[in-house]
């Protein structure tokens, strides 16, 4: 785990509600520990992504932010993506929905896609897009950075 | 250069967190109920193609999800699907008994069963001390039965999920291989995953969906939600349940 990366968990995930918190620390320290094993192998498909991503100027604290921001968008932003999709039945257009003590309406999915628009915005200035984003494992996402690259 | 790249980084991250952190400071329950709504308006969707979607029981125009299953599924909101003359219902948390044993009652989050299917109320001193009902339906009447995980795919979530599969629909047992299971315009048992796949992953989800008559969508938190024309397209079955009403 690396001190940028530590630094940017804890400044998206400081007001968040400790369960969460543990949520996004627990998935950012696994992706962190499996990508600290991929950039010390010497002998895999892995390393040669390793290889790839360095050599266009991505070190290991760089591609461990990656890690930390695909840990915090999995586990916070994703879920909320979901329920502010449009819906294409008319007859829900309108409609809000109450889900214990959330409640889903149109003003709120309008301004939860914002909110995910702009974090994407941001992140894909440094690199952070959707392939990343969706990465299972830091061995994809370590991939699927290398594939930006590969001829 | 890449101490800027971090600083920059951070400083997107700080400025991220001020400015929408009141927004996406949500609990863990209320981001499983988002992503749950989610995969909720992708079954509706996948019905409004084909059919009229009506939502029921409405309370004061807001539709009222049934979030566990020790509600009584009669007094919140329901979906009504008419299809062809026929009219099916999509709820959720409704507990389903198994037909392979009185005692197996298990709760998937989303179910497509027949309008008016009969709900049983038990009273059983070992649930609640007897001093609530016990709701749910027989899965006998199950058309199909849905999963929501806002999680990345791992191997035990599937194979769990096929486990909830062929205990919650009777029907499977018919057929000796998946492909024998009749089309038909429901959208088979379905997994929606908030994680995308990679590799043995992938090919995993691709050996269960060929075996068993089920759909796995992964990716859902950066993919398509369209089920009604995904490419490739979603399995679809005909109307299977051994009971109607």
């Amino acid at each position: 785990m690396t001190p940028a990366a530590k630094a940017v968990l804890a400044a998206l995930t400081a007001e968040l509600e400790w369960p969460v918190r543990r949520a996004v620390e627990k998935r950012y320290a696994g992706m962190s520990s499996e990508l600290e094993y991929l950039f010390a192998l010497k002998h895999s498909q892995s390393q040669g992504d390793a290889e790839i991503v360095k050599g266009e100027g991505w070190t290991i604290d760089r591609v461990d932010v990656l890690c930390a921001l695909n840990s915090f968008y999995q586990i916070v932003l994703g879920p909320q993506g979901a329920a502010s999709r449009k819906w294409r039945a008319t007859a829900f257009g309108a409609l809000e929905v109450v889900h214990g003590s959330s409640r889903f309406d149109a003003g709120r999915a309008i301004d939860t896609r914002s909110m995910i628009y702009e974090f994407e915005r941001r992140f894909a200035r440094l690199g952070f897009m959707s392939d990343v984003a969706t990465a299972p494992t830091a061995g994809a996402l370590l991939f699927r950075l290398a594939d930006r690259f590969r001829e | 250069m890449a101490v800027d790249w971090t600083i920059q980084a951070l400083g997107a991250a700080k400025k991220f967190a001020k400015d929408y952190g009141h927004e996406y400071r949500l609990t863990n329950k209320q981001l499983s109920a988002s992503f749950e709504v989610g995969s909720f308006h992708s079954l509706v969707d996948f019905y409004a193609q084909v059919a009229a979607v009506t939502p029921k029981n409405l309370d004061n125009g807001v539709y009222k999800y049934l979030t566990g299953p020790g509600g009584n599924p009669e007094n919140f909101s329901y979906v009504e699907v008419e299809h062809n003359g026929e009219t099916f219902e999509i709820r959720q948390q409704v507990r389903v008994r198994s037909h392979v044993h009185h005692d197996v009652c298990f709760t998937p989050d989303l179910v497509v069963l027949p309008a008016k299917a009969p709900l049983f109320s038990d009273v059983d001193a070992e649930y609640a001390a007897g001093k609530r009902r016990l709701w749910g339906v027989s899965s006998e009447y199950v058309v199909a039965a849905h999963e929501c995980k806002s999680l990345v795919p791992f191997p035990e979530l599937l194979i769990g999920f096929i486990g909830m599969v062929l205990t919650a629909h009777p029907w499977i047992g018919r057929f000796a291989a998946a492909s024998e299971v009749p089309e038909g315009p429901h959208l088979a048992p379905t997994l929606f995953v908030g994680g995308s796949t990679q590799g043995l992953q992938r090919k995993m989800v691709a050996a269960l969906e060929q075996t068993y008559p089920v759909n796995i969508v992964t990716g859902l938190h950066f993919g398509t939600w369209d089920l009604f024309e995904a490419d490739p397209p979603k399995r679809r079955v005909a109307l299977l349940s051994s009971k109607s009403t």
